[in-house]
């Protein structure tokens, strides 16, 4: 039993590296071998479901909140990565930003296998469910607003990938709003403001950017350099949430 | 009847409002200010910390000011004419809140206006216009009657049943429409996230001018503090328990308020209390220790205990009594007790290892000074409390816990909790809702008909041209 969530996790990061493979294969070797890019969704899905099972499996030997390493964290953004390329990238013409996804995924799972269980906690006992709401909605909110900025700089030209980008970055508006709520909630209940620490007005700032980036999306996504610097932007502001959030609470 | 006209200059006035409503309601304003926001916040962030506010201690201000002066050196006049040491304060940040408030409502309006006409179904003769949604994407021309290309155009819509389009069929100016509108929801999810923002706004700016907040009360057990501006109204911190970090501490407090009503209570972080209209909060837990001192061979006969000798802290302006408390803060964790009888100064020094900071703590290092402020007179270690003689003097200290609260009257954070949840359930429809709009509009005499596609569809490109397809037939082109 000791051993059955670590096994798990480690069949799972075998699975996320068939994945790249598999989508490797298809963008280099047999671009119209539909079988190709069925094995690559598939073992993304495979793959999430592993990782989540040996996320619960953990949680259950540990006995305490599953979400409190790092390398916990790190699992969770697997999942995320795992299947965005299923949630976000359907259209034929996008596969290549799969590929560069489940990149992503693979050398993450490198550091997960290296990091181990000896990565230190991210969030030193939460205080309440409104943080631990905060950190995990900034979470995928900074993820999502990565996969927007890495998809502008990707799809430059106008007609390549926009859905891509505008899905992206309406998902990392909306799940960063709420992150946001969930923490003013929590620093209402800490002290009576709303406004909470500099790592939470950090991102008020990156949410400011990203509602600046949706509502002025027509004028720069798919259009040349300016597609290429949006782009850049989002992702070091979504970058500066994920990497923030380790010192979060 | 002559039909009337409108002077010039009320035309060149209606023209520039409508100019006006229109760069106010333009998602470019929107992304502006949105931007210049985010600007504003980070300059609190370089900046910080920012300026105490005006009902801040002189000393801290001062403290402040010197501390900027010093990293800022010349500039620092500059910057601070510049407001970026207090963005909350400055004239061009409340500028910019107000532009915000102001394009929020003009959005709200506009937003109204759209879900209507969206709810309505669009207007037939605006298609093929400018506006999004009504560029021509592809056509075909049959060599068909109009009726005939009609027929045709139907089937072509079945593909997108699947998005649950219902078309709807229109005629106007001598051509029919087929056409679908699927962007209510987003443009209500849109209005409600304005109103939402609006509400937040709103909630803000009341509780900043009507509300009252008073930070950082330091009580000791049994301690009553009046409070400010709340005539009416006083808090008696009764107890602190649980030892140790302020996470799991609990103040015991009680809110008497009017005609005497007394409301007890526990206040934890996280965990506020609230009665009188007004809520406790909980910032900070540290040691204070109760401080008594004694002579050992005192004048009174047949004491064990010797006479008290009056003690001051020297750290307030109090007359010395038999016991004075001290209280040990992150930042202050050094005492000085005056001994004005005997002409003695005792030093008392928290002991803290390390970075670690809590009410745990309970090592005191305590020196004695008599004439010579260079070298004490004597040296003592005193661990968990309890009593230590130092030169024919007994000292006593036995341990409490003191409570840092804050207190507030916050009469429209409703406002503020609405409004957030306006604003993330409008959000949700704004950018989850697919924004399909589809129409066909098909025009021709007796021989020859042009069936044109417009419109924004699930899929893209790949979906319209498998459209185009389906219409068939003739010359397609797109």
């Amino acid at each position: 039993m000791p051993v059955a969530d670590r096994l798990l996790l480690s069949l799972a990061y075998g699975v996320l590296f068939a994945q790249t493979t598999f989508w490797a294969a298809h963008q280099l070797l047999f671009p119209d071998r539909e079988k190709v890019i069925l094995a690559a969704r598939g073992s993304g899905a495979l793959a999430a479901v592993l990782l989540a099972a040996g996320l619960a499996l953990r949680g259950l030997r540990v006995g305490y909140w599953p979400f409190h390493t790092a390398h916990e964290w790190l699992v969770v953004g697997l999942i995320g990565l795992a299947l965005a390329p299923l949630a976000l990238l359907l259209p034929r013409q996008h596969r290549l930003a799969s590929l560069t996804l489940s990149s992503l995924s693979s050398l993450a799972a490198v550091y997960a296998l290296l990091a181990g269980d000896g990565a230190a906690p991210a969030i030193h006992a939460p205080a309440s469910g409104w943080q631990v709401a905060y950190v995990t909605f900034c979470g995928f909110g900074g993820g999502a607003v990565v996969v927007a900025g890495v998809a502008s700089v990707a799809f430059r030209r106008a007609g390549q990938g926009q859905r891509v980008e505008e899905r992206a970055l309406a998902w990392g508006l909306l799940t960063l709003s709420a992150g946001l709520a969930s923490g003013a909630w929590w620093f209402q209940r800490l002290s009576g403001r709303y406004w909470g620490d500099a790592r939470w007005a950090g991102m008020v700032v990156v949410w400011l950017v990203t509602l600046a980036a949706w509502h002025g999306r027509g004028e720069w996504m798919g259009r040349g350099w300016r597609s290429a610097l949006g782009g850049a932007a989002l992702a070091l502001a979504g970058g500066y949430v994920v990497l923030g959030l380790g010192a979060a609470a | 009847m002559s039909e009337r006209t409108l002077p010039s200059t009320t035309r060149t006035n209606l023209d520039l409002l409508s100019l006006l409503w229109q760069v106010l309601a333009s998602p470019k304003m929107a992304a502006l200010l949105s931007a210049a926001l985010a600007l504003a916040v980070l300059l609190t962030l370089l900046f910080s910390p920012q300026r105490p506010g005006p009902s801040a201690e002189a000393d801290l201000l001062a403290q402040w000011t010197s501390e900027a002066q010093e990293r800022f050196g010349r500039s620092y006049d500059t910057l601070s004419a510049l407001g970026v040491f207090d963005v909350g304060r400055a004239a061009w940040f409340r500028v910019l809140l107000a532009l915000s408030a102001l394009t929020l409502a003009v959005g709200l309006a506009d937003g109204l206006v759209r879900t209507v006409r969206a709810w309505r179904g669009p207007d037939v003769r605006r298609i093929g216009g400018a506006a999004a949604c009504q560029w021509p994407i592809a056509e075909a021309r049959a060599a068909t009657t109009a009726a005939l290309a009609q027929r045709m155009a139907w089937p072509a819509w079945l593909p997108w049943r699947r998005f649950r389009l219902r078309p709807r069929r229109s005629e106007a100016e001598g051509a029919s429409y087929l056409y679908h509108d699927g962007r209510g929801w987003r443009q209500v999810g849109t209005s409600l996230a304005h109103l939402g923002l609006i509400l937040i706004l709103l909630g803000v700016a009341l509780d900043a001018r009507l509300g009252w907040r008073q930070e950082g009360l330091m009580l000791m057990p049994g301690q009553v503090a009046r409070l400010d501006g709340q005539a009416d109204v006083s808090l008696r911190l009764e107890s602190v328990e649980g030892l140790g970090p302020v996470e799991g501490a609990t103040s015991r407090v009680v809110l008497a308020g009017p005609k005497g009503t007394s409301l007890p209570g526990g206040v934890t972080v996280g965990h506020p209390y609230t009665a009188h209209g007004l809520t406790v909060y909980q910032r900070a837990v540290g040691p204070v220790f109760r401080v008594s001192a004694h002579d050992v061979d005192g004048p009174a006969p047949g004491s064990e205990t010797g006479s008290p000798i009056p003690l001051a802290d020297a750290s307030t302006d109090m007359a010395p009594a038999d016991e004075v408390r001290l209280a040990f803060t992150e930042s202050r964790t050094e005492q000085y007790l005056l001994m004005p009888d005997i002409r003695k100064i005792v030093r008392v020094v928290l002991y803290r290892q390390g970075e670690v900071w809590d009410a745990r703590l309970d090592e005191l290092h305590i020196e004695v000074y008599a004439g010579n402020l260079e070298a004490p007179e004597a040296r003592e270690r005193l661990v968990g409390g309890g009593s230590v003689e130092i030169k024919g003097i007994v000292y006593s200290f036995s341990r409490e816990q003191y409570a840092i609260l804050d207190v507030v009257r916050s009469s429209y954070q409703w406002l503020a909790r609405l409004g957030m949840g306006l604003a993330l359930l409008g959000l949700l429809a704004a950018t989850l809702v697919p924004a399909t709009c589809l129409w066909v509009r098909v025009t021709g005499d007796e021989e020859t008909s042009l069936v044109e596609l417009g419109g924004e569809t699930p899929g893209g490109a790949e979906t319209l041209a498998r459209w185009r397809r389906r219409l068939g037939g003739g010359d397609a082109s797109g």
